[in-house]
């Protein structure tokens, strides 16, 4: 097939100077080997008892061949060469129209091949081709037609072809998409700087509060048990992923003591699954950018609410009504939150899935999933 | 002579942890303990230590905005959780930190550096090389303290639209206030001019961000139309920075 292409240069530009005698040497294969078949093949509409004998009478046999090679020349020169630069020519326009010059190219191609290759063989001296005017008309019609035909199927196939290819670089690239947001997630979550702090105040508690001390490295211990353990890809359930934000929080609030207020959900928890590492980078976020920077402090709020088959989760934090950061600057590239968003999309399959809300002293982000 | 330390964290915690450190240590006074950056700034103007343990995440003013309006500076040790980046810089220009969590030796190392230079004359290059340090980290000054009455208040930069002397006072003058700066014209001339502030005259700067006009007056002088309706004079040999601070040099 893939030769086939190449004599018909549907594929690929024009034919490379360097390529031309291997190119004209295809075509004379080609023609030599279908010659005869073709000539059979036409033959069986008028002289059916001739068509056998171009398979018995070696002169039959030659001429059918010669017939061939300089159809194939011709065809090959018409078509072949000009589908290559038509290519180029087309680049940009839709695929309709592409696809309907190419088949009346194609046709009126294979027809003048046709033409042109009887007219040389019928006056070469000596020739054993004889063919009446009116059936040469046929035959030079239903070349048009094959030709036409041919372009189809190729164009077809070619078509195909690049569907599959498109989807399956489609599908690659939403892969690394997604394993790269769960790589970058998987890295981010045990923050480095509160990884060093937690580390500080339990040399601080270890003389003052031993046994505070044992309990934080414990809770320090099942953070990184639980991220080392989410691979990410897995959704995980909602009451998982919320112990998760209770222990971190636990911790956050021996470090900040009174200048952190925190309130979490209690009771039931709707039994759902959600992304792994979604919710904690939130709660840090709020942290970070709403409570550090306050003197004295706020408050972060989980909240989880249900709502018939799909519940929400908000994270609100106090900030600094004069320091509320833009949309923009929330979501730069490689940020966590970026991230958050970005696992959220592949999860939801919405667009927007985390939504900031506002107040003069409160950000909130929020997402909605639908519940088990 | 003991050292006097002073310790600046917002985390109880970790002063706990700096305090018992510097106890063991021997040789060191701790005069006082402040928990975020205006405290700090109150407590080295207050206290006059000879060190100061300065945390870099805090409220209210981080470490470098701290260490970018100090005038005289006592002897600086940035400590930090994780911040690569200034930990590189800090390394490039020998400028004293020390890691959380703060291991005795390095604690003890870089109280011997402040020791060593104790007593010879502060060096103006290595105070302008840390504030360097701080500005590139931090960026232009986004905030500064100002006075109310007792209380150190934070003024946002960009809130400000001119500093004027009264009175041998220096104020910041915003929209519908005016706060007291204990600082000269000229210290704030240096801390501000990163975030766009300009000498107008002897007794002035103004926000470039606030400046609408710019109109010639009388012999080589200039006056500037401000952003809240005032006209203010500018001197004959700053009218050419202006102009080309406002780009029609």
């Amino acid at each position: 097939m893939r030769w086939l292409l190449s004599i018909f240069r549907i594929r690929g530009g024009p034919v490379p100077l360097r390529e031309l005698p291997s190119f004209l040497a295809k075509l004379v294969v080609f023609g030599a080997v279908t010659g005869p078949f073709w000539a059979a093949f036409f033959m069986m509409f008028g002289y059916p008892e001739g068509a056998l004998q171009i398979f018995v009478n070696p002169v039959a046999l030659f001429w059918a061949s010669l017939t061939g090679v300089i159809f194939a020349l011709c065809f090959g020169t018409v078509c072949g060469l000009g589908n290559g630069y038509l290519r180029g020519l087309l680049k940009g326009y839709p695929p309709a129209i592409v696809g309907t010059i190419y088949i009346v190219y194609n046709a009126v191609g294979c027809s003048l091949a046709c033409m042109l290759s009887f007219a040389i063989v019928m006056h070469l001296p000596g020739t054993g081709v004889k063919i009446e005017i009116p059936f040469l008309w046929a035959i030079v019609a239903t070349d048009g037609i094959i030709g036409a035909i041919l372009a189809l199927i190729i164009g077809a196939f070619i078509k195909l072809k690049i569907q599959v290819e498109c989807t399956q670089k489609k599908l690659s690239e939403m892969a690394v998409t997604a394993s790269q947001a769960q790589a970058r997630a998987l890295q981010s979550q045990i923050n480095p700087h509160f990884f060093f702090n937690t580390l500080n105040t339990i040399s601080a508690l270890v003389e003052e509060d031993p046994a505070a001390a044992r309990e934080m490295v414990g809770r320090l211990s099942d953070l990184f048990r639980y991220t080392l353990g989410c691979t990410c890809s897995d959704a995980v359930t909602l009451g998982e992923e919320v112990q998760f934000v209770r222990d971190y929080l636990s911790i956050e609030s021996a470090r900040f003591r009174k200048r952190l207020r925190v309130e979490l959900p209690d009771g039931e928890l709707p039994d759902a699954r959600i992304p792994g590492l979604v919710l904690q980078p939130l709660v840090e976020n709020a942290i970070k950018h709403g409570i550090a920077p306050l003197i004295d402090g706020g408050s972060v709020r989980v909240r989880v609410e249900g709502a018939g088959d799909r519940f929400r989760v908000s994270v609100r934090n106090t900030a600094d009504e004069h320091a509320l950061p833009d949309g923009a600057a929330m979501f730069r590239p490689g940020h966590a939150l970026d991230n958050v968003r970005a696992r959220l999309r592949i999860f939801t399959g919405e667009e927007e899935p985390l939504l900031v809300r506002r107040g003069t002293d409160w950000v909130e982000f929020s997402f909605e999933a639908p519940a088990a | 002579m003991k050292l006097r330390a002073l310790i600046v964290d917002d985390e109880d915690l970790a002063r706990s942890v700096l305090r018992r450190l510097l106890a063991d240590e021997g040789g060191v006074e701790i005069v006082g303990e402040a928990s975020n950056g205006v405290e700090a700034l109150e407590a080295i103007a207050e206290l006059r230590p000879d060190v100061v343990l300065l945390d870099i995440e805090m409220p209210g003013f981080d470490g470098f905005e701290v260490v970018q309006q100090l005038e005289n500076s006592p002897a600086i040790v940035f400590v930090t959780a994780y911040d690569e980046y200034a930990v590189r810089a800090f390394e490039a220009n020998a400028i004293d930190y020390l890691l959380k969590p703060v291991r005795p030796e390095r604690l003890e190392r870089a109280l011997g550096r402040v020791r060593e230079r104790r007593g010879s004359p502060p060096d103006a290059s290595r105070v302008r090389e840390i504030r360097e340090v701080a500005r590139e980290r931090g960026g232009p000054l986004q905030r500064i303290a100002a006075r109310r009455g007792k209380r150190i208040v934070i003024v946002p930069v960009r809130d400000i639209i001119r500093i004027e002397i009264e009175d041998k006072l220096v104020f910041a003058v915003k929209e519908n206030d005016r706060l007291l700066i204990e600082k000269t014209i000229t210290e704030l001339e240096t801390m501000l001019e990163p975030a766009g502030f300009l000498r107008i005259s002897r007794g002035e700067l103004v926000n470039l961000e606030t400046v609408k006009e710019l109109l010639p007056w009388f012999s080589g002088t200039w006056r500037v139309k401000l952003a809240n309706g005032e006209e203010r004079d500018v001197s004959r040999d700053r009218a050419k920075q202006l102009r080309e601070a406002m780009g029609i040099g």
